[in-house]
Formats: C-alpha cells, structure tokens, sequence
C-alpha cells in the first residue's frame, strides 16, 4: 500500500443539529493505509464526525454542515454522487445490523444493488469476503440460513464482510465492539489487525485501550472540537494538550 | 380489607364480567349460524309427505271422510303415511267426481320417484315444482281453482355433491342448491380486485412511507382514510352509474355489471386497507437497517425496496389478507355492480353472482329450506373468512418473532 | 464495486414515477367519486328533500331510522366496549385471558357484515321476536362497532401517561376512583373519537342492516318498528328506479352520506392531532 498519500483531508468542517453546533472547525488528514482511532467522552462529536465521512447524516433533516471534505481529491459533495461515495467508503455500525436475510444474500447484497448479478463471480465476492472477516469457516454450511440466527460477534463479523465485498477504500467503523462481549471484541480486535494491511480505516471508539491497539493516529474530540490529533503512540505517552492527558488518564469522562 | 377495597374488587370483576360480552357473541354467533345452516345437510324437510287441499271441504282419504272444518284450525296439511302402496283421495265437486291413486315411498333415493301417481280419474296433475304434485279439478272457474298440493318432503342435502361442489342454484323452484358459481364468483372478483388493488396499494404504500414530501404525505393519508370510510353502497351506486356504463360500452356487451365492474369497485374499496397497514409496517422497519443498505452504497429506491419492504413482509401479507377478507365479505356494492345472475363466467363482462349477494338478496323471501341453505352459504363464507384470518394469527407470530 | 450510477437512476427514476403515479391515481379515483356524486347530488338537495316526511319526495323518515339505529346501537355497545377497554388496559394481568379477549375482539373485527346480518336475523329478529325493527338492526350493529369502540378507546387510554395514574393512586384513591376521575377524563377526546368513528361505521353499514331493520319506507313510529336507513334508501332507489328523478333523490342520498363522511373524518383527525399535541406536551 502506497502510504503517506492523503485519503481524506477534512477542512473548516463545521456542522450543526438545528441550532446546535456539534462540530467545530475540525481538520484533519487521514492517510492511506493508516488507521486513525477518534475518542472522547460521549456527546463530544466523534460518531457525527465520523458519519459525515460518508455522508450518513444527509438522512438527518436537521443536520447541517459546512467545510470542505475531500477523497483522493475529489469533493465528497461535488460532482461524485453520495451512492458512489458510499461504495468507496464502508461503514460498520455500533450495533451488528445484518439484513433479515440469509447470510449469503446480506454479502451479495452491495455488489448487486451496483447490478452485479452473475452468480458465480457474487460466490467468488461472498466467499472471499467472508474469509477475509474471519467468518468462513463458522458459515459456510449455512449460507443459505437465515443472518440473524447468528451470534452477536458473528453478526458484527457479518456486517463487516458486507462492507469489505465492496471493495472500499476506507471502512468507517462506529464502536463496532461496543454492543459485544469480551470475547467477541476480542475477535474483532484481531480482524482488525488483519484488515488494516489492507484498508484504511477509521473507528470510533470508546475503548482506550482498543485506540492505543490497534490505531497508527488517534484523534482526541471534546465538545464538538478537535482537541489534539497526532501518532496514537504519541497521544497516549505523551499528549501535548492538558484535556487529552486528563482523559486518557481518566480523569475525566 | 376495607370497604374501598371491597367496592375496587366489585368493580373489577364486574369489568371482567362484561369484558366477556365479545367472547359471548362470537360464540353467539358462531354457534347460531352454523346450527341454522347445518340443518340443511341434516335433516328432511318435513317428517312426512304433505297433501294440502284447496277449494275443498270434504273428501276422502282411503275411504275415511275427511272433513276440513273438522281439522284444527291452524292445520293447513294432511299428514301422510311415510309408505304406502296405493294411497287414494276421492272427492266430489258439482256433481263430478275425482279420483286419485298413489304411491309413497320416501326412502327412494330420487326425489321424483318418492311419490308416484298411478292412476288418476277426473283430475288434473300438474308438476310446478320438482317436490310438488298438484292436482286440481278440471272445469274450475280460472281462479277459484281447487284441488290438492302433494308436497313431498326434500332429504338432507348432500354438501359436496349438492351444495358447495353443484352449478344449479334453483332454489325455488327445483329446490336446487348448488353454490359452486358463488363460489367461484366470489373467488375471482376477490382475485381480480387482489391483482389491481394489491400493486397500487403497495406502490402508495411505499411512495408514502418513505418518499412523500412531507406536507403532501398529509393529504394523501386523509384521502386514503375517506376511501376508507365511504359507506360500500355509495361505492355501489358510483359503481353502477359510472363504472357499469363504461364497461358496457367498451366491452360491447348487452349489460356492464358483471365480474369487471365488481373487480374495480372491490379493487378500490381494499385500497385502504393495503396501504395503511403496509405503511404502518414499513415505518416499524428499525432504521439499522436502512442505514446498513446505504452505507453500501445502495440508493434510496433499493434500500426501500430490496431491505426495507423484505424486512416488513409478514405486515404486508396481514395487509394484503386483510384487504382480501374485506374483497371475500363485501355484500351490497357488489350487489349493485355485479349483475347477480348465478353463472360461471366465461368473460370479464359477464354477470357474477357472489355468496354474499346471495344471501342479502334472497333473505327477504326465502322459505323452509332455501332459507336454511342462506345460513349454510353463510357458514361457507365464514371458513373462508376464518382461513384468511388464521394465517394472519401465523404471521402475526412471526412478526413478533423476528423483533 | 462500482455500478454504472445512470443506469441506477434511470432505474429509480421509473419506479419513482411509477409510485408517484399509483398515489396520485388512487387520489384521483377519490376526487372523482366524490366530484361525480356531489356535483350530480347537489341540485337536488333541498329543504324540502331532507325534512319531507313524504317518502316520494325525500329522506326524512330515512335520516330518522338510522339516527335512531345509532343511538339505540351507541347505547348499548358504548358502556360495554368502553369497560371492555378499561378491563384489557387498567386491569387485566392474565396473558392468557388477555389473548383470548384480544383474539376474540379481532376475529369479531374480520366478520363479514353480512354473518353479522343473518345472526341479527336469527337471534334478534326471529328468536327475541323483535322481527324487523330498528331494535334488531341496532343490537345487531352494536355488536359489529364492538371492536371499532374497543381498539379505539384502548388507543386512548394508552396515551394516558402512567405518572396520572401513579399520581392519584399515590394519594390514597382507589383503582375505579383513578380509572373514573383522572384516566377516563385524560383520555375523553379519544374516546369521543372512538364515538365518532363508531357513528360512521354504523351510519354506512348496510347489508345486516337489510336483513335486520327492513326496508319499510315510512316514518317509524318506535324503535320497534321496522324502517329504512339511508344506505338501503340509496340501494332500492337504484334497484327501484323508474325514472330521472329516482337517480336525482339518489344523487342527492348519497351526497348526504359523502359530506356525512368527510364530515366525521375530518372530527377525528382533528381532535386525533389535538389530542396528541396536548398530551404530546404533558409527557
């Protein structure tokens, strides 16, 4: 992967609920290949941050933004349509939200909304995208069933599958271990491992130590504000900002 | 327990105690209509064959005088003997007389061979109906007729051969029962009514649950709520001045009520029906979902109708069920659009006669048995409807299952 | 995985089209049922037609019937609807009992009206001796508008914040006394709604209303009489009709029933947005 090379560079981005203003004149370049991890305490902007990247609040009606968000140099609200956009850029959610379908059909899913209907290659994309989540092995006997039979982390894994079947650039992930139990988190830890060889990454995270893992960046949010943003290993050791320290050091949250 | 309590507990048991009346009546009525219309399948018109003098005061039966004016006053009949090899009635008019020979066998399979004239002197035989005999003397002044009806008594029907499964629908006349062309009738104005009114119900369904803008979705839920209280003749009467007319002139057909125009009237009156319980079930689909399909890069129209309509598909069927028992039980705007005549069409513009027709239209006069057999096409309409409304108890189940 | 973005939007664009079309279509089938019946109707509703006791010339003994088959159905299926409501929402704990109320209400609610005619004929008409009588077309109604009454007033009384409740039971009153002083009055315009709508069912029944009340065309004298209401008015007019002017006092019979209509609706989807707005506000 050619790093270095800038995949998202956030501008100016400010945005508001109504009259609310949940993002402040954040800035922010996130490089291929990296994974930037954003925390802060709850309410402090970092999933609405995160959601924009993708465009997910244009389904908020009172949702607003202002500010300059740009992919490999396109203009995220130029000429690019919001669809293409999405399919560039994956998501996974807070709370595992497979389809009420069957497993196979919740990862062909993407590919044939684009108009993919040859069945053999919608197999290829299937398997190999489920191998990649790390979730072949338990399914494959059961493709057919229905997803929402299976376990909350495998539901998760799921979900990431989907989004890895269309091939992104970025996959965008919202505290996808917070609704998980231990184990499962653990699961998802490791294929994140995996998958930042081969995407860039951006996740929410109330983790702290889920942030110091498995990041290469963390971005610090308080009250709609970037507060600091640098090396993860640097946030964490030696943080330049007093509201950053205090938060990872708990003293705040 | 004081006497607060006491009055609470009083109370609450009689809440409950009336909570019941709902429990009570569909009993009622279940028990109510399927014994009245049971009777039919199982029982004989009367115990006896019955000879029913008219212009008469006096004749004779096997050779005993049989007075009129001696009979009790409300004895319309004369009960006869359930065999008899050779009944015979003689009577007198002016001078002349009349003599009838006869033979009783009501556990002869073919009604018409129950009884049997042998011989007959000075009389008349008429057959009016297929189970009366009437004899009347000839040279009677046109009007002031006399002579005997020989009624003979009808054995239980037999419910598939001929009842639900028979074509003839005679049922004054030849005491003929057959309701297959209802049936029919009301299964393909249903299906019809179901094959327009389903896809545009849907299609709205879906335009205003998830696309309509927002002042506009307003309106169109207050114009679907006044489709749905439009009282059915209104639609029948629309149906009749509107509808009948323009399927008569675009079919060329003699008359234009018939199985089209009800497919229309029905198709509209479901309407309602599909739409708001579909759209009820679109918007309780969560939002993960929908926001799942367009993280992937799905557009709107594909997220509503590849995610959003599959995940809320038991919903659409109860809609969809619901819609069709509305379609199976409409009575009166059927009525008036649907030409009534008891047939199996052969074309769209074809007159139909539906279950429910039948009964609204022929309770008013209908006697004895027919009457009877009114409540059993009345049962039949109930299992129907009873299907339709089991498979929603099923659908329900599931949709609670799956959330 | 990119799909060709056009073809996507040509493919929503017709569906779109198709949707809009199906809505404005079905609205329009509406605008055109009402305009025909009223446009045609009007002419001929005139004073003399609504209060005329002379069935020749208009509807009085008619609008009579069924205001008399509504009132004798209201009062019998209002306070038994009503308690049945109260009994499945303040106090019933039982699931069992509950389904089987619950299973009971809705397998009444998918009766075709017409078995609701022949029972009312059966049981009322025949067995009670009441022949065809408003009092048999209204014991049949009444029976009919029991889930209508039912769902619509348990509807209200769940709106009925439970803090109401907690509130007045905290102050020492018993269950009826809350039920009766705090949550029924709380929950009045939905259960007047509940009323309202009851009103229209039974003003557009029809076909057990054949069966039950007759057809007799003259002004009744009691409620033991047999009459005609307004729905069956517009149906013999049409069966019977011998000339013009028996489709002009159609016409005119069914605009009654239409502004009848949009009259109720337009009652209950009001006091429905009152009524949420308000309690909107109080939770």
């Amino acid at each position: 992967m050619s790093d270095n090379q800038a995949k998202f560079v956030i501008k100016d981005l400010d945005l508001w609920y109504g009259d609310f203003q949940a993002l402040k004149k954040i800035n922010m370049t996130v490089n291929t290949g990296e994974v930037v991890a954003c925390i802060g305490p709850s309410g402090c902007g970092k999933s609405t941050f995160l959601r924009n990247l993708n465009r997910m609040n244009d389904l908020i009606d009172i949702c607003r933004w202002e500010g300059e968000i740009s992919i490999d140099g396109d203009d995220i609200m130029g000429d690019m349509d919001v669809t293409e956009l999405r399919t560039r850029v994956g998501m996974v959610f807070q709370k595992p939200n497979p389809f009420p379908m069957s497993i196979f059909d919740n990862v062909a899913y993407g590919p044939k909304m684009q108009g993919l209907h040859d069945k053999a290659k919608l197999h290829e994309i299937v398997e190999s995208s489920l191998i990649k989540a790390a979730l072949w092995d338990e399914v494959k006997d059961r493709l057919k069933k229905t997803a929402l039979g299976l376990s909350g982390g495998q539901q998760q894994r799921l979900c990431i599958a989907r989004a890895i079947a269309m091939e992104p650039e970025v996959i965008l992930m919202d505290e996808p271990t917070s609704a998980l139990d231990p184990i499962a988190t653990q699961k998802i830890e490791e294929l994140m491992e995996e998958l930042k060889k081969d995407y860039t990454i951006v996740i929410v995270t109330h983790a702290m130590h889920q942030a110091a893992r498995v990041s290469d960046k963390t971005a610090f949010f308080l009250l709609g504000e970037l507060i600091e943003f640098g090396e993860t290993h640097q946030i964490f050791n030696d943080p330049k900002m007093k509201q950053t320290a205090d938060y990872i050091h708990g003293r705040f949250g | 327990m004081g006497r607060k309590q006491v009055i609470d507990k009083i109370f609450k048991n009689f809440f409950l105690a009336v909570s019941f009346a709902s429990v009570l009546a569909l009993i009622a009525i279940i028990v109510f209509v399927f014994a009245q219309g049971a009777i039919p399948f199982f029982t004989w018109t009367a115990k006896s064959t019955h000879l029913i003098p008219y212009g008469i005061d006096e004749f004779k039966l096997n050779g005993e005088t049989v007075r009129i004016a001696d009979l009790p006053s409300n004895a319309k009949y004369i009960e006869l003997e359930r065999q008899c090899d050779g009944c015979d009635i003689e009577f007198r008019n002016k001078g002349e007389a009349v003599t009838l020979t006869f033979k009783i066998d009501l556990d002869e399979d073919i009604v018409a061979d129950r009884v049997k004239i042998i011989e007959t002197g000075g009389g008349e035989v008429d057959y009016p109906e297929e189970f009366v005999y009437e004899v009347s003397y000839k040279g009677a002044i046109a009007g002031q007729k006399s002579g005997f009806f020989i009624a003979i008594p009808q054995g239980p029907t037999k419910f598939f051969k001929e009842f639900l499964f028979a074509k003839d629908w005679h049922p004054v006349y030849k005491k003929q029962y057959g309701i297959l062309t209802m049936v029919i009738a009301t299964l393909l104005s249903t299906f019809g009514a179901v094959i327009i009114g389903v896809p545009l119900g849907l299609l709205t369904a879906v335009y205003l649950a998830e696309f309509v803008p927002k002042g506009l979705g307003k309106y169109v839920r207050a114009g679907v709520d006044l489709l749905a209280g439009i009282p059915s003749v209104v639609y029948g009467f629309f149906g009749l001045m509107m509808v009948v007319p323009l399927v008569k002139n675009m079919s060329g057909a003699p008359a234009g009520n018939g199985l089209l125009a009800a497919i229309f009237i029905l198709a509209v009156m479901m309407l309602p029906t599909v739409i708001s319980i579909t759209e009820t079930s679109l918007r309780a689909v969560p939002r993960a979902y929908r926001e799942g399909s367009l993280a992937l890069g799905a557009t709107k129209m594909q997220t509503s109708w590849k995610v959003v309509f599959p995940a809320a598909k038991s919903g659409i069927m109860a809609s969809i069920i619901l819609g069709t028992s509305r379609a199976v039980g409409e009575t009166m705007a059927v009525i008036m659009v649907a030409g009534n005549s008891p047939q199996i069409p052969t074309k769209l513009s074809d007159g139909i006669r539906t279950l429910t027709a039948t009964i609204a239209l022929e309770m008013g006069y209908a006697q004895g048995r027919q009457n009877h057999i009114l409540f059993s096409v009345g049962i039949v309409l109930f299992i129907m409807i009873l299907i339709l409304n089991s498979v929603i108890l099923v659908l329900k189940k599931h949709m609670t299952e799956e959330s | 995985m990119r799909g060709n973005i056009k073809s996507r939007k040509a493919k929503d664009g017709a569906l779109y089209a198709l949707m809009a079309t199906a809505t404005f279509f079905i609205l329009a089938i509406l605008g055109f049922i009402i305009a025909f019946i009223v446009i045609k109707g009007i002419p001929g509703l005139t004073w003399e037609f609504i209060t005329s006791p002379d069935w020749h010339v208009g509807v009085w003994p008619m609008l009579l019937t069924t205001i008399y088959v509504v009132i004798v159905s209201l009062v019998v299926a209002l306070p038994i609807g009503i308690i049945t409501a109260v009994y499945l929402n303040e106090y019933a704990k039982n699931p069992k009992l509950i389904r089987a109320l619950r299973l009971a209400i809705e397998t009444l609610a998918g009766i075709p009206s017409i078995i609701f005619g022949l029972f009312g004929l059966l049981v009322f008409c025949r067995f009670f001796g009441f022949g065809q009588s408003i009092i048999a077309g209204a014991f049949t109604l009444s029976i009919m508008i029991l889930p209508v009454v039912i769902t619509s007033t348990e509807e209200a009384l769940k709106t009925v914040p439970m803090s109401f409740r907690e509130g007045s039971l905290a102050l020492g009153t018993t269950k009826i006394q809350t039920i009766r002083k705090v949550v029924l009055p709380s929950a009045m315009p939905g259960i007047i709604t509940a009323v309202i709508l009851a009103i229209g069912r039974v003003v557009g029944e029809s076909a057990p209303v054949l069966l039950t009340v007759g057809i007799a065309k003259n002004v009744p004298k009691s409620i033991m009489d047999s009459g005609r209401t307004l729905t069956i008015h517009l149906y013999y007019l049409t069966k019977e009709a011998i000339d013009e002017s028996s489709f002009q006092q159609a016409f005119a019979t069914a605009t009654i029933l239409v502004v009848f209509v949009i009259i109720i609706n337009t009652i209950t989807r009001t006091m429905t947005r009152k009524y949420e707005q308000r309690m909107g506000s109080v939770i």
